[in-house]
């Protein structure tokens, strides 16, 4: 239950995009051409289209979020879900856990350790103590 | 749902500084996106799950939706 319970948000949104930063500038020169197709989730920062227009590639962005703000496409949530949980009872997919017991009477800790930076792995409270 | 465990994001975090305007979440909030746990009941119009199944999700925590950190959540079983 720790290890799924580490894995919705991380996982589906590593599924929909892997790539933000300075690795979707080199994204953007790595593409291949006329076919190539960028996908990031968000992408706070600046970024120059020159690269990818000279290629004729295209770009999509992916907000995670999105389907539980709208409600619209929580099938494919689902579906992603479905898939992720598949690699994980086969062994393929692993989360690391940070190795602390948390429960609701500490989540406080808890939240600091992740806002922090501290975290050695995934954060995962345990509700049911 | 009966909770039995709640991964915590960064995202929750930056929620509880007012810093995830993007979240769309109206505080004060319960936090917490991810969930496992165990089936309590299902709605009328649901298949596919059942009481007792163990299950996992993304489901919570933003706009609307009560976050996972606690001890049941109603959720939507897309």
């Amino acid at each position: 239950m720790r290890e799924a319970a580490a894995l919705p948000l991380a996982a589906v949104t590593s599924w929909e995009a892997l790539v933000g930063g300075a690795t979707l500038d080199a994204s953007f020169a790595a593409v291949r051409t006329y076919h190539g197709h960028v996908v990031s989730a968000l992408g706070w920062g600046s970024h120059s289209l020159a690269p990818l227009s000279f290629r004729g590639a295209t770009y999509s962005g992916v907000v995670t979020l999105l389907p539980m703000l709208t409600g619209r496409g929580r099938e494919h949530h689902g579906d992603i879900l479905r898939e992720i949980a598949t690699l994980a009872d086969a062994g393929a997919l692993r989360p690391r856990l940070d190795g602390r017991w948390i429960t609701l009477d500490t989540v406080m800790d808890a939240y600091r350790l992740v806002a922090d930076g501290m975290a050695e792995g995934k954060v995962v409270v345990d509700v049911a103590g | 749902m009966r909770v039995v465990a709640s991964g915590i994001n960064p995202l929750d975090t930056k929620i509880q500084v007012g810093r995830a305007a993007h979240a769309r979440i109206q505080l004060p909030a319960v936090l917490g996106l991810d969930l496992a746990g165990v089936v309590v009941a299902v709605g009328a119009d649901v298949t596919g799950f059942e009481p007792g199944d163990e299950v996992y999700g993304l489901c919570g925590g933003v706009g609307d939706l009560q976050g996972l950190a606690g001890e049941y959540a109603a959720v939507d079983a897309r």
